[in-house]
């Protein structure tokens, strides 16, 4: 072969690799081309699902605090811990570890580590600071999640009135129930870059929406009378061997909530363990014929339309015809010619009736509902009940029920209506919505600026005269005085109140011996700071409310006046 | 006819072509070289940035992750601090030092009291 064919032989060879090549990277170029303008957004997507991650954050659950800013509701949180065996390196020492802070047997943790699964569980619901623990061990297949829980740190004692928060974040009942889409907050995204095997790269987020966190409350409750009217409460159920029980305190002035109590009751911190029908709170769910407590409302019908006045006088002879219904008294005699004032003091069944019937069925019914009965209060609380009245012109309604209602018979009420009712009389006249929060703090998304609303108490209606009011409470007054209710009388005070001995309906008529005993009371009467009701249920002990309401009612003022420095009236009167 | 032309020197006609050349190829390697360190200037910028991102990022990870600690810690307490303090836990610890409930005393006050002139 000569130079010549030597030379065209390289030449032809280099042009058949500079063909190769630009062939090549045509064909790159192609694919570039295909991959980065024709198909861009379709792989774009692809590349950024693979790479981008969402992770919601959760809010933290606003907290519940007393009128003095003590813990009632907060978050901790719970650890689930489990593992992923092909990754644990040295199971024999992390089973050994582990062991000792699950409290669970070397043995049982070691099988679990090397089980040939993908996946276990080691322990679920374990407490904060040993999943702490467990999580700075930073031990390799090792897998902690961690998961709010609310907790009440005053047990038992609040129960009723806060509610459950169930696992998966929601609140039932009481005020966790009411207020849930407030408490609860809502949850943030945070758009975060991952690598193939899905572990967080660690760069600053893509976008991060900051979770909206749930807004706290501030009850207007107050923890130490709380605990008072609890401890009393329980002390009546057991001196007066009572199935059940309910106490209401509150501030008749602006209708504030100051202690709701009710027993038996659960424990919220383990609340799968408690009896569900003893969830709800019996304060605002559960209805009662009140019996002699509802002439209060009876009287200040008579007192506000002008049909009766303390002194007006009327002839009991122990038993009164209404719509074909003979009414007795409780003592079932008669009394003579008494006043009005008599017929409240004695807890006349006769002179209810004869008030009611005086009044004429429109205008009673109508202050009935003036003072609230058969509508919600629309407290702030969940699973709030309407009670039940019957009104003039219902299919079920008889002319009767204009007398037995009178006493508290064939009408049934919550004891928060009961409460809010005497309390407008307390108030003078005025009749105000009960409440229970005292401020909303809610924290904003983006800031830590703090925003405070404070909620104003709201009059719902004037229910009778201020004149009448005054009237009427001087005439509770001597109820307490002179009759019937001396064991609620506190000396150096004047209490207005009634007791009230209802008879428990049943399928077949009223129950022969049960009764429910009730007193309400406010205190000090000419400007009353609490209003108290007591409610025991079938009491074994005594029947009356007189023997069992009352003294109740006594210790749970005694203790307030001194709870809330409110001296005897001659000192208290001079001061001014 | 002769040329009136002035004569130029041979070296010097020689001369300027080659120092004309020699000063464009200087300028292509100075701009080649001037590209070439800015390129790796830029690169490792971008390096040096791209670190401290990564850094940046993993302290912000991990400051929020000690800060999460905090915060649950701080709950902890808040609650074993309310837990400790419920009235009816102090009740007893109260009992059991001897403390108990005492009905108020209050001095009774005449109206020669009240009247009295306020210091």
């Amino acid at each position: 072969m000569t130079g010549d064919d030597t030379a065209k032989t390289c030449y032809y060879r280099l042009i058949l690799l500079g063909l190769c090549l630009t062939f090549g990277f045509s064909v790159i170029l192609a694919q570039l081309f295909q991959y980065q303008v024709l198909q861009h957004d379709q792989l774009k997507q692809i590349a950024d699902e693979q790479r981008d991650r969402e992770k919601v954050v959760l809010p933290q659950r606003g907290v519940i605090a007393d009128t003095h800013g003590y813990l009632l509701a907060t978050n901790l949180v719970r650890w689930d811990i489990s593992a992923s065996p092909p990754l644990i390196t040295d199971p024999d020492d992390l089973a050994t570890r582990l062991s000792g802070l699950l409290a669970l047997p070397n043995e049982e943790v070691y099988t679990r580590l090397t089980a040939e699964k993908p996946w276990v569980l080691l322990a679920k619901e374990v407490p904060q600071q040993t999943g702490e623990a467990i999580l700075n061990l930073k031990a390799d297949g090792l897998i902690c999640e961690a998961h709010q829980v609310r907790v009440y740190p005053e047990g038992e004692l609040f129960a009723h009135v806060l509610g459950i928060v169930t696992n998966s974040g929601d609140g039932f009942y009481g005020v966790e129930g009411f207020y849930n889409s407030l408490l609860k907050g809502a949850g943030g995204k945070l758009q975060i870059e991952q690598n193939p095997v899905g572990d967080e790269i660690p760069v600053p987020p893509l976008n991060f929406n900051p979770p909206q966190q749930g807004t706290s409350l501030i009850l207007t409750l107050d923890r130490n009378i709380q605990y008072i009217a609890a401890e009393e409460l329980n002390r009546a159920l057991e001196e007066y061997q009572a199935e059940s029980g309910t106490v209401i305190v509150m501030d008749p002035q602006t209708g504030a909530l100051l202690a709701v109590v009710s027993s038996p009751t659960y424990d919220p911190n383990h609340f799968a363990e408690a009896d569900v029908r003893l969830m709800a709170d019996p304060a605002v769910s559960n209805m009662w014929e009140p019996g002699s407590i509802f002439k209060i409302i009876t009287w200040a019908a008579g007192l506000d339309s002008g049909t009766i006045s303390p002194g007006t006088t009327w002839y009991d002879n122990g038993a009164i015809e209404v719509g074909g219904r003979v009414i007795q008294n409780w003592d079932r005699r008669g009394h003579g010619l008494v006043t009005m004032e008599d017929g409240l003091v004695q807890s006349l069944n006769t002179v209810a009736a004869f008030i009611s019937t005086s009044v004429g069925k429109d205008r009673f019914y109508t202050y009935l509902r003036r003072f609230g009965f058969g509508d919600l209060t629309k407290v702030d609380l969940s699973s709030e009940g309407p009670g039940m009245m019957k009104l003039p012109g219902d299919a079920d309604w008889f002319p009767s029920e204009l007398g037995t209602n009178s006493f508290g018979q064939g009408i049934a009420v919550t004891p928060l209506q009961m409460i809010t009712a005497v309390a407008a009389v307390a108030n003078q006249g005025r009749l105000m919505k009960p409440h229970i929060v005292r401020q909303f703090i809610t924290t904003g998304a983006h800031s830590q600026e703090r925003q405070v609303v404070q909620v104003e108490p709201t009059l719902v209606r004037w229910a009778i005269s201020r004149e009448t009011a005054q009237t009427l409470t001087d005439m509770l007054v001597q109820a307490v005085e002179r009759e019937g209710s001396s064991k609620a009388r506190i000396p150096g005070y004047r209490i207005a109140g009634k007791t009230g001995t209802a008879q428990i309906p049943t399928a077949y008529g009223y129950h022969p011996t049960d009764t429910i005993a009730s007193f309400i009371g406010y205190a000090p009467a000419d400007d009353p700071r609490f209003i108290v009701l007591v409610k025991l249920d079938r009491p074994k002990a005594s029947p009356w409310g007189t023997q069992t309401a009352a003294p109740t009612f006594r210790a749970i003022a005694e203790r307030l006046f001194a709870y809330l420095r409110i001296p005897p009236d001659d000192i208290r009167l001079a001061q001014h | 006819m002769a040329s009136h032309a002035l004569p130029i020197p041979i070296a010097q006609a020689r001369k300027r072509p080659r120092s004309q050349a020699a000063e464009q190829e200087l300028s292509l390697q100075t701009a080649f070289f001037l590209f070439l360190a800015l390129a790796i200037l830029f690169g490792w910028l971008h390096v040096i940035l791209s670190l401290e991102i990564a850094s940046t990022g993993r302290q912000i990870q991990l400051k929020s992750d000690e800060l999460e600690a905090l915060q649950r810690d701080n709950n902890l307490l808040r609650w074993q601090v309310a837990e400790a303090m419920s009235p009816e836990k102090l009740a007893v610890r109260a009992r059991e030092l001897g403390y108990g409930p005492q009905p108020p005393l209050y001095l009774p006050l005449t109206k020669a009291d009240s009247q009295k002139p306020q210091p």
